[in-house]
């Protein structure tokens, strides 16, 4: 249920297709990520049971992870 | 704003690669700087490192529920603040969360998770709606102990919207109005605002060009008792210092009282 003033097509209109998205393991955290075309991992979400570790700045959605990371 | 880790580092001095992980690679890109990267992420090549007690909550975009929005849209992750306020509320270094919003609302159930959690937080809270308020943006304004609102800014009161298959039976009507309570107290219970009067400007038409509801700009706010007060980043940082102090140091009692074994004090504001 999305409660917002943008109309809908507005939100929901994709254009750039659906990123692919893949499970890697950094610093001994489990992160969602998506491939920005330049091998480059963009951070989506990170899973953690640690809730100082979503405090770290570097971890939060939208920033990179270093290339060559693995599951 | 503070940021800290599980080492105890202060993030400041951690490259922008860097890890905990002693076998991973910590050298940056290829052709890259910590000030490429600096720029790159946030427009400036020094990020200046202050050490705070205070930590920073941006709500922004549209919060983002259950379901990914397409990439255009900048969003506020749910699941990624709820444990970050758990950790805000573990963290002894920090002793106040300030909360900025710039909404236009987004997924209902993560909008009140996130306002459910700014509300339980101990510690003092204090929200900024600076731009824009909107839709479940209300809810998590009002969460926190004090709520301000910028002159410019607005918040849109319009009833909450179905989307996808809806079915033509009279239940539609009641899970769309049991949805609407909730959201309703929730914001009556953290405001000064009446119920009756809320929904007066949830219904009211007219106003808006393609929705029914109200707009409120700035004063106007604070005039129907839904915001506390008029004013910007530093009156809200102010306060929120003010109620992090009358928490280390609780005001004396009457000197013809007896003193009493006390536990911590609550560090309530005004309005609710």
């Amino acid at each position: 249920m999305l409660w917002t003033i943008y109309p809908m097509q507005s939100v929901m209109n994709q254009e750039d297709g659906i990123p692919q998205r893949s499970e890697v393991s950094h610093a001994g955290r489990l992160f969602i990520v998506s491939e920005t075309g330049d091998g480059v991992n963009r951070i989506e979400r990170m899973i953690s049971t640690d809730p100082a570790d979503y405090l770290i700045p570097r971890w939060q959605p939208g920033r990179t992870l270093p290339p060559g990371q693995k599951t | 704003m503070r940021s800290s880790n599980r080492e105890g580092q202060d993030i400041a001095d951690d490259p922008p690669w860097g890890t905990m992980d002693k076998d991973s690679d910590q050298s940056p890109p290829q052709g890259g700087t910590k000030e490429t990267q600096n720029i790159q992420q946030l427009g400036t090549p020094d990020v200046p490192s202050v050490s705070s007690d205070i930590h920073c909550l941006s709500i922004i975009g549209q919060v983002e529920g259950h379901m990914v929005l397409p990439s255009q849209n900048k969003t506020t992750k749910y699941e990624h603040v709820i444990p970050q306020l758990v950790a805000v509320e573990q963290n002894a270094d920090i002793k106040g969360l300030l909360i900025l919003l710039n909404t236009v609302g987004g997924d209902v159930e993560a909008g009140l998770a996130i306002a459910e959690m700014i509300a339980g937080i101990s510690k003092p809270t204090v929200s900024v709606v600076l731009g824009g308020g909107h839709s479940i943006g209300i809810p998590i304004a009002v969460a926190a102990n004090v709520s301000y609102i910028a002159p410019s800014a607005t918040m849109t009161i319009h009833p909450i919207r179905l989307s996808g298959q809806v079915l033509g039976v009279p239940q539609t009507y009641e899970y769309l109005d049991k949805m609407q309570d909730r959201v309703v107290q929730f914001v009556v219970a953290h405001s000064g605002i009446d119920g009756k009067e809320y929904r007066r400007l949830m219904f009211r038409t007219g106003q808006l060009a393609r929705d029914i509801g109200t707009i409120l700009v700035g004063n106007d706010a604070v005039q129907e008792r839904l915001i506390d007060r008029v004013g910007g980043i530093g009156h809200a940082v102010d306060h929120l210092y003010e109620m992090m102090q009358q928490v280390d140091q609780p005001p004396a009692p009457p000197a013809n009282q007896p003193i009493s074994p006390a536990g911590p004090v609550n560090p309530s504001g005004e309005g609710h």
